[in-house]
């Protein structure tokens, strides 16, 4: 990602995260984002060739869990905080045809 | 000049897990709408994903049965994009470091034994499901998070049978170690298929499209043969095939290319920060590998060698494991290849269609077997005729009472035959001397009516005699 940010990338990614960005807007987040890139890719100038990668910051391997149905949540607590819901379910805008 | 298909399939199987691959919710199908949640799940914010070791083993196993090397050490990875039914806006999934790697299944679609390779095994968690109705798309959880194994071919197999084949071979050995139900209905089971044809020779790829929406073996083959058609027709034609996904229409019998929005993918994968590297310990792994049973490459093989099956009737008993072990259940201690393959047929066949034909299940009948057995060893020894068999079979699976009681009162009302030399010689004879016309018939080269006969006997007997011994009988006097 040593591409430079600018509106076209920035408009894709807005389509990728589902947000309406004006021309405007664009143009202001492609500024904002590209500074933000640019800070952060000092570190591309760290010499990391006899660094190992790394894919998680701490050591060790994950815990496991045991293959138990423990949950307590009931349908009608899951569906509390949904803004609108019918006949059980989470009820969305229609997203296909 | 001929053309050669080139498919590579991606399957994915539902773990039979208790719970979610990374939450303690029910993981089991179906449940009334979000009853099957947990915060994990419902992607509440904060909830933090715990592995579930079972699937691990799972997967670790469908590895090690499908001849993969297992990976001590792999990473889960987000693959993000957004939909109601994926609360997180991500699916947890493994990318660049997959539990298993490079295996392969032999399979035999009918013109000898070919070897398929398998890319990569990687764990995943399921979607939820959305209903898209006039009102809005009606969401539900009860599958988000389910463990999913996504098993991975490479492009080598050659026609829609290879497929099928590669396919049942596949759901046998996940069915037989007990990770998947094998449910394409349900869609415990599920499949994808990248087609590309090109000239036979020719040994680039040919552009690729990926088939989805497949969930019946039947669909599967008709996709394929569809789909290899339609680019060899285009290609003939002068036009170029592009890389896309297609949804297989079975009403319609046609793929048809999804719409060019839904196509533009950037998962943007990344190793997810919530989950440190999955290490395998080498005492588990092969503590797991000791869990193996025998598969069904190897129970096939047993079925022809030792017990003198022919190579489809092993196939089709060795389909599930339960069949199997049925057959085995009841053919008990005397293995004779005669008995054994009489038995076989007698099961796969009679019974199977009488079944078929009843209110009654497999798992109904399973507690006669050994009743089963016995009333087929009589049958074969001649003790019971064809329709005394029909006649017993037709009753018990008809009764309401227990398939074992129904099938004691059913034997004991056709009763056996009962050779008595003395009586049958006597009604022969006595046929013979009514039927002057026809001997005379039979004698001067009507070797057919024997059948005439048979049929008068059979009459009187109410079907109660060993046709085999009626006509022996029958063929000395009538020759003699």
């Amino acid at each position: 990602m040593s591409d430079a940010i600018d509106a076209t990338a920035v408009a894709d990614a807005a389509r990728l995260a589902r947000l309406a960005l004006e021309p405007a807007e664009q143009q202001a987040m492609a500024a904002e984002l590209e500074r933000v890139r640019a800070w952060v890719s000092m570190l591309q100038a760290v010499d990391v060739s006899d660094v190992a990668p790394m894919t998680h910051p701490h050591e060790g391997a994950m815990g496991l869990r045991r293959d138990r149905v423990s949950s307590d949540l009931t349908a009608a607590e899951a569906l509390a905080n949904a803004p609108a819901q019918a006949e059980g379910h989470f009820l969305v805008p229609r997203v296909v045809g | 000049m001929a053309w050669e298909l080139v498919i590579g399939l991606e399957v994915h199987a539902q773990l039979r897990t208790e719970s979610k691959l990374f939450g303690p919710a029910s993981a089991a199908f179906g449940g009334a709408p979000n009853s099957h949640v947990d915060a994990v799940s419902l992607g509440l914010p904060g909830a933090l994903p715990v592995l579930n070791k079972e699937a691990v083993r799972m997967a670790a196993i469908a590895g090690l049965a499908t001849n993969c090397e297992v990976q001590r050490h792999s990473v889960f990875a987000r693959k993000n994009y957004f939909y109601p039914d994926l609360p997180k806006g991500y699916q947890i999934s493994q990318f660049d470091k997959p539990i298993c790697l490079a295996g392969h299944l032999d399979i035999d679609a009918g013109e000898g034994p070919r070897r398929i390779r398998i890319t990569r095994i990687h764990m995943e968690e399921d979607a939820g499901k959305s209903s898209h109705r006039a009102g809005g798309s009606y969401v539900d959880l009860n599958r988000a998070g389910v463990p999913l194994i996504e098993i991975v071919s490479e492009p080598d197999l050659r026609s829609a049978d290879e497929a099928v084949a590669y396919l049942k071979e596949l759901r046998a050995i996940l069915i037989y170690i007990g990770v998947n139900d094998g449910n394409l209905e349900e869609g415990s089971f599920r499949c994808d298929a990248n087609v590309s044809v090109r000239r036979v020779g020719q040994t680039t790829l040919g552009t690729r499209c990926e088939i989805k929406n497949l969930n019946s073996f039947r669909g599967i083959r008709d996709a394929i043969g569809y789909e290899s058609a339609r680019q060899i027709r285009q290609i003939t034609a002068g036009e170029t095939i592009i890389q896309q996904t297609r949804l297989w229409d079975v009403d319609k019998g046609r793929t048809a290319a999804m719409r060019s929005k839904e196509q533009a993918h950037d998962y943007r994968y990344f190793p997810d920060p919530d989950l440190p590297p999955l290490l395998i310990a080498a005492e588990d792994l092969t503590a797991w590998a000791a869990t193996i049973p025998e598969l069904p490459a190897q129970r096939r093989s047993r079925f022809v060698s030792d017990l003198g099956l022919d190579t489809e009737m092993a196939r089709l008993l060795c389909e599930d494991p339960e069949t199997a072990d049925r057959y085995e259940r009841t053919l008990g201690q005397d293995q004779s290849p005669e008995r054994a393959r009489s038995l076989a047929s007698f099961l796969t066949g009679r019974l199977a269609g009488a079944l078929n034909k009843s209110e009654r299940s497999w798992a109904d009948i399973d507690t006669a077997m050994t009743q089963l057995a016995e009333v087929h060893d009589q049958w074969r020894d001649g003790k019971l005729s064809n329709k005394m068999l029909t006649d017993v079979l037709v009753a018990a699976f008809a009764a309401d009472a227990s398939f074992a009681d129904a099938l004691e009162s059913a034997r004991d009302h056709t009763g056996l035959i009962e050779q008595d030399d003395g009586a049958l010689d006597d009604m022969l004879a006595a046929i013979i001397a009514a039927n002057p016309g026809q001997v005379a018939a039979y004698r001067s080269g009507k070797h057919k009516l024997i059948g005439f006969f048979v049929g008068q006997v059979m009459r009187q007997l109410q079907g109660k005699a060993n046709a085999k011994v009626v006509n022996a009988k029958l063929k000395a006097l009538l020759d003699g």
